[in-house]
């Protein structure tokens, strides 16, 4: 099954986790998403991801030079986007389960 | 696909795709955009392969960051004139609420003549033309509001700051209903008939828009200049209102400020005679209070020496109005009384400057003016002087 449809629901989410402990560029976070097993997520989706949680005012951004090529853009999770963090780890964790628990009885009614 | 795009060409090609948004979103987007190319093409890899054709990647990137999608065909529209018309957009609506709250204060004072309603129609002009394009879709008000003159002025304003105006808003909306009914009654009563349409034609559109321009923002673009226009007559009213009230407080302010008057004329020149018909001169002038003579007579000033102000006869200024020379004969023959009759004699004898206590015979003078002051003659007077300084 296609999990594009899936992915983009929860890409926010999983964008603030992993700037949770650490400020990142953009292909940083593209490279912890991937190792944290988002494999389908598109690099121009987490790009524009980064761009939209950065206008909500979820993340801190600061251009650091860079030796070899174009300066690389850090973004990091502000106060805001901790609290939004919190509440989504919240929500997700509760639909997971009743998500879990739908397709547990309606396996075992089938 | 073979053909290797480089990360200059492939960046352009993003850029060219994203060229309708602001220039400062695309700005930052390619910010992030041009060293995750540089990346990708230093590990070697075809940046079509990995990523998608340039357009495609855009239109990825624009909906994961929730911005507007371009035409739905994906074909690549004839580029919008974008911000240059969202720019003229949201200053017409400055422009146009600049204008009204002129209108308005004028139409208060009863100084809009039918005359004006041309210009009037044809200031209106941008803002008719802003309406249609955002009712058209042409511009639409995120383009607006993403202006960086827009973004300043609401970032300048604390959020506090907002949240209290926005408080005032229901206060306002009675206030701006009062005004236009008060600049209704002011323009019917002062036959004012442009004064009266223009209120007419705010206060209909305040009713008929201002629920609408609630959740429609296009159609702030109707309510903030009738807004303005209100504005202005609340201002013209409040400056009559004070005025009339410092008028009735006291009545220094309709006098004139400085001079002197006989008979209603201004007088630029004393000449004084002794009881023989001589001109004396020169003559120093006091009033009841010791204060010297001034008749405020601005003709000559600069080059020349006036002398003291209260020195009669002034010097005039010469036809060039250059420099100063001395006043002329006067082209009169005063009618004096017989010589017989004795004047009545000054009884005030004009004291000095506040603060000293003693009242001197001889009137105190600038000393910067040399000569001797001739003591005070008898007067005889001939017209009624009012000082009015």
């Amino acid at each position: 099954m296609d999990t594009s449809q899936l992915l983009k629901g929860v890409l926010d989410l999983a964008v603030l986790a992993v700037l949770r402990n650490e400020d990142g560029y953009g292909y940083e976070v593209l490279r912890r998403l991937r190792g944290g097993g988002m494999d389908e997520v598109g690099d121009a989706s987490v790009y524009g991801t980064l761009r939209r949680l950065y206008r909500a005012g979820l993340l801190t951004s600061y251009v650091v030079p860079s030796d070899e090529g174009p300066h690389r853009k850090y973004y990091g999770v502000n106060e805001a986007g901790k609290a939004r963090l919190a509440e989504s780890e919240l929500a997700w964790r509760r639909f997971a389960r009743t998500l879990d628990s739908l397709l547990k009885t309606e396996g075992t009614a089938a | 696909m073979n053909t290797r795009v480089g990360a200059t060409d492939y960046l352009e090609r993003v850029r060219a795709a994203l060229a309708d948004l602001p220039a400062d979103e695309v700005a930052d987007i390619i910010e992030d955009v041009e060293p995750h190319l540089a990346e990708i093409d230093a590990e070697g890899d075809s940046l079509v392969d990995r990523l998608g054709e340039p357009e495609v990647y855009a239109a990825e990137l624009r909906a994961a960051a929730g911005l507007p999608s371009r035409d739905a065909t994906g074909q690549p529209q004839p580029k919008r004139p974008g911000q240059g018309r969202a720019r003229f957009v949201l200053w017409s609506l400055v422009f146009t609420a600049g204008m009204a709250f002129l209108a308005g204060a004028a139409s208060a004072a009863r100084q809009l003549e039918l005359e004006a309603l041309l210009p009037a129609i044809v200031l209106a002009v941008p803002a008719a033309l802003s309406l249609y394009w955002l009712h058209t879709g042409a511009t639409r008000i995120a383009e607006v509001t993403a202006l960086r003159e827009y973004r300043w002025v609401a970032g300048v304003l604390p959020e506090r700051v907002r949240a209290y105006l926005a408080s005032l808003a229901p206060a306002w909306r009675v206030l701006r209903m009062v005004l236009l009914v008060l600049g209704l009654l002011i323009g019917f009563s002062g036959h004012n008939a442009l004064g009266w349409l223009l209120t007419a034609a705010a206060l209909a559109a305040v009713v008929l828009f201002d629920r609408k321009a609630r959740t429609d923002r296009s159609k702030l673009w109707i309510i903030v200049p009738c807004s303005a226009f209100a504005a202005g007559i609340g201002l013209m009213a409040v400056g009559t209102l004070l005025d009339s009230v410092s008028d009735r407080n006291s009545g220094y302010y309709s006098g004139p400020a400085a001079g002197m008057y006989n008979n209603g004329a201004y007088v630029s020149n004393l000449y004084a005679f002794d009881e023989n018909g001589r001109l004396v001169d020169p003559v120093y002038l006091y009033d009841q209070n010791g204060q010297p003579v001034d008749l405020s007579w601005t003709n000559c000033r600069g080059d020349g020496e006036p002398g003291p102000r209260n020195r009669f006869p002034q010097p005039e200024a010469d036809p060039t109005y250059s420099t100063c020379v001395p006043a002329p004969a006067p082209s009169f023959v005063p009618a004096l009384p017989k010589p017989s009759a004795v004047p009545p004699s000054v009884s005030a004898t004009p004291s000095g400057p506040a603060g000293s206590g003693t009242v001197s015979a001889v009137p105190p003078v600038d000393p910067s003016v040399s000569g001797s002051v001739p003591p005070p003659s008898p007067v005889v007077p001939t017209t009624t002087i009012t000082p009015t300084k």
